[in-house]
């Protein structure tokens, strides 16, 4: 539409210091490409405002927290407006003996974390890049980090959401309460729907206790086998775990473990997981942690990063076959079934990508493609073959957005 | 039943397995609550394909099916108001696998859930959510309505622990849901059907999460002179930033029903007790137990017991949860209430329970999934006694708004179902409430799967009173 119109209905609901127009918009782009304008309302009533001028002028709109997240995803068929939330930064409401809180979604996990540390408390979430990551990114992308082993996944502590819906009425679901099935958890629906159904503006958590203790471990494996079998004996036996993964970049398989908790469990748990180590070939290393830049390098758009799912007993042949395909750095949460590779200078990176994809096939597992340059997603489906429940999804996608304005294109089957 | 319809099930899953005799159906018209609703037919299909052949053929001739595991349910989800078919999952009860590798099972909806941890024992592992009722409750009808349990504290509920779902469509199609490895992309869709009440469509396999058995488990009991002290603990164990594996709170009235039947070694005397587990690492359990201990001693337990040998565990957990079933010795009837509230505000509403009991003349047994916040209050009554549903009715909704006041929910783990339909709009907004129907509408459910559940309905039946089902005559068949 044109930029003149769209600018002053825009002004009606945000001030000019919140409208983003020109040359800001370079750091909204997403595939290359730029929207037309971008907002930064700080309160739920101008998201839904936003949302509602959106449904009447047909915009598309794109929400973003930290944009870290931004390179997953397909191309946008359409992209109008930018919805930056990061305005939207409250903390609702904490009251810390519940140990439970609701936030808006445009705080950063660290600075969540933050506030908490003070209360002896955190939040259980473990994005990559949690000082750039925000909340509403962190469950719009249901990232998880290392510490999914002992926090669980987003979905699994998000007790409570609001959105503004794509025509700006402004809905939730579950409440401020640890247990509750009072009607459908549209919570779970929200979480990892990539922007695709509506806009996180708020969401209730349950907190945990920040451990007063943590120890970080690292143990040099000569195969995969051997590294997986120690993480699984591990949390086999209960020690203290506060995250674990393996790391590979050529060389030796890295198994990094953080104990957490109190401190007579967190001893135990290093003298038991040595034991372990050793017993299956292991040795005590250094390492130089890089777990974040193999899940997504925000900073670093080129190249290519695949995301696997398999069996965790899958996770041995599947490291063993990432590294025939050479990339440069290897993360695995072995526990979960779930590691990323990284090629940052892929010259085929269509043929890689197939590679990695045929990989996860043979070992009954899927990959997507979690980044890469635009030009090969105009190639294929970032998120592959369409799983067999796709036309549910895209039923959900009809009722939550039927005139197709909410990140239009970017998820499965790019619709 | 329509001869034509009768006909077309027989063909699919065989004579013996469609029961359409009045004295037949008479099995399947409650769960465990008391409302009763005759269905149709009864259909019991012996496979997934034979699930998805009945949906069809139930489509075809317009007449809604309800899926119904052990009839255990606490909401009257189970019950085929308005009629219909019941598909009942018990003879879908193989454990087809479990992979201890991986940490998962698959099971078919029949399954116990307790037969699930028992097949897992072996190999050091167990499914974690543990409902009172867990010896008799099947995994579809846990699956169905989130089930919970004592020790969904530390490990969550039936939601966090189900990986993949093979389901029937209202179409009657068969289609799996979610991944059993990694993370599947795409929207959560077994997230979306976990709790659902069987309105989306008919699960008939399931994939779940096993986890480690721990190697240490604490059990202790503390005993108080009153509920306010009992509460009071509950709420400083959570502020001090200790979340047990398990921590109930049992009150005077149920330790006087229970102690006579089982022997559990709960003081009838007390005022109320908290039984609290705590697992994990020894050194782990350990810490936590002293420090559960010295938060109880602090807020004035009378005394606190550990060191309980394993046949004294066992007891004290048969105790729990057989609670509900030995209210029967106290009054005929009673009513099973289940609300959640933050656990900041636990003092307070668990004295307003008391209090809205007492001015409507009524007595309470209550029996708390405390360390969640989760309350169980049972009224009990006479139901012969001339107007005493009523006013249990009117008690139990104020109890209830009571926990919608402090900042909770109207149902923790029980479901809406149709006892709490019109009490959705307590928390709900009808914009929330319309975001859920066009899930329903998504999967193209309608209202084809167990209709009249969940979603409050303009036109009330002045014949049915809403929060009706939940009234049972005591029985040792219910749990809580």
């Amino acid at each position: 539409m044109r930029q003149g119109t769209l600018e002053a209905a825009l002004l009606d609901v945000v001030g000019k210091e919140d409208l983003v127009t020109g040359e800001g918009l370079a750091s909204y782009s997403v595939d290359g490409r730029q929207p037309q304008a971008a907002v930064r309302p700080a309160s739920v009533a101008q998201v839904s405002e936003v949302m509602a001028l959106a449904h009447r002028l047909g915009l598309a709109v794109i929400p973003w927290g930290g944009g870290t997240m931004m390179g997953v995803g397909n191309v946008p068929t359409r992209y109008h407006l930018a919805l930056d939330l990061r305005r939207l930064d409250r903390l609702v409401e904490h009251e810390p003996a519940d140990l439970t809180l609701t936030v808006q979604a445009g705080m950063t996990v660290a600075r969540l974390q933050e506030a908490l540390a003070p209360h002896g408390q955190m939040v259980p979430l473990d994005p990559p890049w949690p000082r750039q990551a925000t909340i509403g990114g962190t469950l719009a992308t249901a990232a998880a980090g290392p510490a999914r082993c002992s926090l669980g996944l987003p979905r699994d502590v998000t007790i409570g959401i609001k959105v503004v819906m794509a025509d700006g009425r402004v809905t939730k679901a579950g409440g401020k309460v640890v247990k509750n099935v009072a009607g459908y958890d549209l919570c779970k629906l929200y979480v990892g729907s990539m922007g695709t159904l509506a806009i996180i503006v708020e969401a209730s958590f349950k907190l945990l206790p920040l451990p007063r203790t943590r120890e970080t471990r690292a143990f040099a494996f000569p195969a995969p086998m051997p590294a997986w079998q120690a993480a699984t004996e591990a949390w086999r036996r209960h020690l203290a775990l506060g995250s674990l993964y393996l790391q590979w970049q050529g060389g030796p398989y890295t198994l990094v473990v953080r104990l957490t908790g109190i401190q007579e469990a967190v001893d135990r748990s290093l003298s038991a997981l040595a034991a372990i180590a050793q017993g299956l070939g292991g040795e005590a290393t250094d390492v130089e942690e890089r777990w974040e830049e193999a899940m997504i390098s925000p900073a670093d758009a080129r190249g290519l990063t695949m995301k696997l799912s398999v069996s965790p007993s899958r996770v041995p042949a599947c490291l063993e076959g990432l590294a025939k395909l050479s990339p440069s750095l290897t993360m695995a949460m072995p526990l979960a079934g779930v590691c990323y590779a990284r090629w940052p200078e892929a010259g085929e990176p269509a043929s890689l990508a197939r590679k990695a994809m045929a990989l996860a096939e043979a070992l009954e597992g899927v990959a997507v493609i979690h980044a890469c340059e635009a030009a090969l997603k105009e190639e294929m489906d970032v998120f592959g073959p369409l799983p067999p429940s796709f036309h549910i999804m895209k039923a959900v996608k009809e009722r939550w957005d039927p005139r197709g304005n909410l990140s239009p294109g970017r998820f499965l089957g790019r619709w | 039943m329509n001869p034509k319809l009768r006909r077309e099930l027989e063909r699919v899953v065989g004579p013996p397995w469609v029961l359409a005799h009045p004295a037949e159906l008479l099995t399947y018209e409650y769960d465990a609550t008391i409302e009763r609703a005759l269905p149709d037919a009864v259909v019991l299909p012996g496979s997934a394909q034979e699930v998805a052949a009945v949906v069809q053929v139930a489509r075809r001739f317009r007449v809604p099916v309800v899926a119904r595991g052990a009839g255990t349910g606490l909401s009257g989800g189970a019950v085929p108001y308005g009629g219909g078919i019941v598909v009942v999952t018990s003879r879908l009860n193989r454990i087809l696998k479990i992979d201890p590798e991986n940490a998962i099972a698959v099971v078919e909806p029949g399954v116990l859930n307790l037969d699930v941890s028992r097949a897992a024992a072996p190999y050091g592992l167990r499914f974690a959510p543990d409902p009172s009722s867990q010896k008799a409750c099947t995994i579809g009808g846990n699956i169905a309505e989130n089930a919970g349990g004592p020790h969904c504290l530390r490990y969550g509920t039936t939601t966090n622990h189900v990986l993949a779902l093979e389901m029937v469509t209202a179409e009657g199609q068969l289609v799996w849901l979610g991944s059993p490895w990694g993370e599947a992309p795409g929207y959560d869709l077994v997230g979306a059907v976990v709790g659902s009440e069987g309105t989306l469509g008919i699960v008939t396999k399931a994939v779940l999460r096993l986890l480690p058995l721990p190697p240490a488990i604490i059990t202790l009991l503390a005993i108080f002179d009153t509920v306010e002290q009992a509460s009071e603990a509950v709420s400083a164990i959570i502020a001090h930033g200790i979340v047990p594996a398990a921590l109930e709170m049992l009150d005077r009235a149920v330790m006087e029903a229970v102690e006579p039947y089982i022997h559990a070694g709960y003081p009838p005397d007390a005022g109320a007790v908290l039984l609290v587990e705590v697992e994990g690492l020894e050194e782990a359990a350990e810490a936590e137990a002293q420090a559960v201990r010295g938060v109880c001693q602090e807020l004035g337990a009378r005394e606190v017991h550990m060191g309980f040998t394993p046949e004294e565990r066992e007891r004290l957990w048969a105790g729990r949860k057989a609670a509900l079933g030995a209210l029967g010795r106290l009054a005929p009837s009673y009513y099973i209430l289940d609300g959640v509230v933050p656990r900041t505000k636990l003092p307070h509403v668990v004295r307003q329970v008391y209090e809205i009991c007492q001015s409507y003349g009524l007595r309470v047994a209550h029996v708390l999934h405390a360390g969640d916040g989760n309350l169980h209050p049972n009224i009990l009554f006479d139901e012969q006694e001339p107007g005493a549903v009523e006013r249990v009715l009117r008690c139990g909704a104020d109890i209830i708004r009571a926990c919608v006041e402090a900042g909770g929910s109207i149902t923790g783990e029980h479901g809406v179902g149709y006892e709490k339909r019109d009490f959705m709009p307590w928390i709900f907004t009808p914009h929330d409430l319309e975001a859920m129907r066009q899930l329903k509408d998504a999967f193209g459910a309608g209202d084809f799967f167990n209709p009249h559940k969940i979603f409050p309905e303009e036109q009330q039946e002045t014949s049915m009173v809403p929060q009706r089902p939940a009234i049972r005559h005591a029985g040792p068949d219910a749990y809580v």
